[in-house]
């Protein structure tokens, strides 16, 4: 948001020193940079965060603080891609910081179920018990394997994206993805019914 | 279940999504390795399904407006400026002059405090037990006498030496004292002290001779309760 001070006709313009000016203008153009990127980088650290903590609330507290960290370090920061990726790396820290306090944990979890529990329909039931099971195993998953499979999984990543982000090759990106759903599917394949031979 | 020769491989495929010619050959002529694949396919279709709905959870419409609240409260970013650098430069030079004045005087200190309290020099001749009977009547109590030499023996580092001043009639106390020192190992250090000391040309040192321990010989009383009597 650019900032704007208003001068009558005729009269001087307020004494501000040379160098103010130039700081408030940088102050502005700073601010109006980072509310373009504020809506397509508030979404990555919430899904980030959301994708370790299992719950809106935290997930919401995670983004908040991690925005306001970069918006700290924007200097720094410009850089897109640098940006997306610091972002990611923040989100996840601080996510997997509240998630190993353990009295968070007891309540959240608790809180989940009854969300879950609330929430599920007759129809739903079984792929809801599934997501669960899902989101149980994807917890137990090493963190590097679980990075690269949320920001993979997440709407319009390309392999190539996550490896900018995570600022590793793809091939890296390629072998984790392999080794993460290959971990899933040893711990999912026993609550998937069996197909019928076709 | 896969066929043997192929369960690796095609595990491995299903997991990639990639599947090789020869692959495709064998699944297209191996009925149980098809349904086989099927159903590892259904299962990561699955579980891809399930990552997506974890992982594109919907964004609540109050993030952005509670993020901008927070960023309105938040100090706008600044460079750290050359203002900034000269204060920290400052501060971290004062606080290092008041920790080295700290440390300087309370080492100086330390050195002036033991000369204060310890007199030396043995006296054997006359004239300075004249003034040492002065100074004994002065208040210093043996006790506090010993204590002085104790503690100046045993400050070696400050290379104050001990001054013992003794009228002729503590001697003997003094020589018990010895005694008792060397008994207790504490004498070691008084001993060693004493040894290495520099004195001024013309002092001689207190030599302190073997000790012989003799049994007090006390006159019997009874002789002078008679004598009193017979005033």
């Amino acid at each position: 948001m650019q900032e704007f001070i208003l001068i009558e006709p005729g009269s001087t313009a307020p004494k501000l020193e040379k160098v103010e000016w130039t700081r408030e203008a940088e102050r502005s153009t700073l601010r109006s940079e980072f509310e373009e990127r504020l809506a397509d980088s508030s979404s990555l650290a919430f899904r980030v965060a959301r994708g370790v903590l299992r719950n809106d609330a935290d997930a919401e507290d995670i983004a908040q603080e991690a925005l306001v960290k970069a918006f700290r370090n924007f200097e720094d920061l410009r850089d897109r891609h640098r940006f997306r990726a610091w972002l990611v790396r923040v989100s996840f820290r601080l996510a997997l910081d509240r998630l190993r306090s353990s009295k968070r944990r007891g309540i959240r979890e608790a809180e989940w179920i009854r969300e879950q529990e609330r929430t599920r329909t007759a129809e739903s039931e079984t792929s809801a018990e599934f997501q669960q099971h899902l989101e149980r195993a994807m917890a137990e998953l090493p963190e590097k394997l679980r990075l690269v499979l949320l920001l993979s999984a997440m709407d319009g990543h390309t392999l190539e994206e996550v490896a900018m982000l995570l600022a590793i090759p793809v091939g890296t990106v390629k072998s984790r993805l392999f080794f993460a759903r290959k971990k899933l599917a040893e711990k999912l394949r026993c609550f998937v019914q069996p197909t019928t031979n076709r | 279940m896969f066929c043997s020769t192929y369960n690796k491989s095609l595990t491995h495929a299903v997991a990639s999504g990639e599947l090789s010619p020869a692959q495709r050959e064998h699944l297209a002529a191996c009925e149980p390795c098809r349904n086989a694949f099927a159903q590892e396919q259904s299962l990561f279709a699955t579980i891809d399904s399930g990552l997506s709905i974890a992982a594109n959870s919907e964004i609540p419409d109050t993030l952005i407006p509670r993020i901008r609240v927070a960023l309105n409260g938040d100090p706008v970013p600044q460079r750290r400026s050359f203002s900034f650098l000269v204060w920290g430069f400052a501060s971290a030079v004062v606080t290092a002059g008041v920790v080295v004045g700290l440390i300087h005087s309370s080492s100086k200190q330390a050195l002036v405090e033991p000369s204060r309290r310890a007199p030396v020099t043995v006296a054997q001749n006359s004239a300075e037990r004249t003034s040492l009977n002065s100074a004994r009547t002065g208040g210093v109590s043996p006790l506090q006498h010993v204590k002085s030499v104790a503690l100046a023996a045993s400050n070696n580092s400050t290379r104050e030496f001990p001054e013992v001043i003794v009228p002729p009639d503590e001697g003997a106390a003094l020589l018990r004292y010895e005694e008792f020192l060397r008994k207790n190992q504490g004498g070691v250090v008084l001993v060693a002290s004493v040894k290495s000391l520099d004195l001024r040309p013309g002092i001689e040192p207190l030599r302190i001779a073997e000790i012989e321990l003799v049994d007090l010989k006390i006159p019997v009383l009874s002789k002078w309760d008679s004598e009193d009597d017979t005033k």
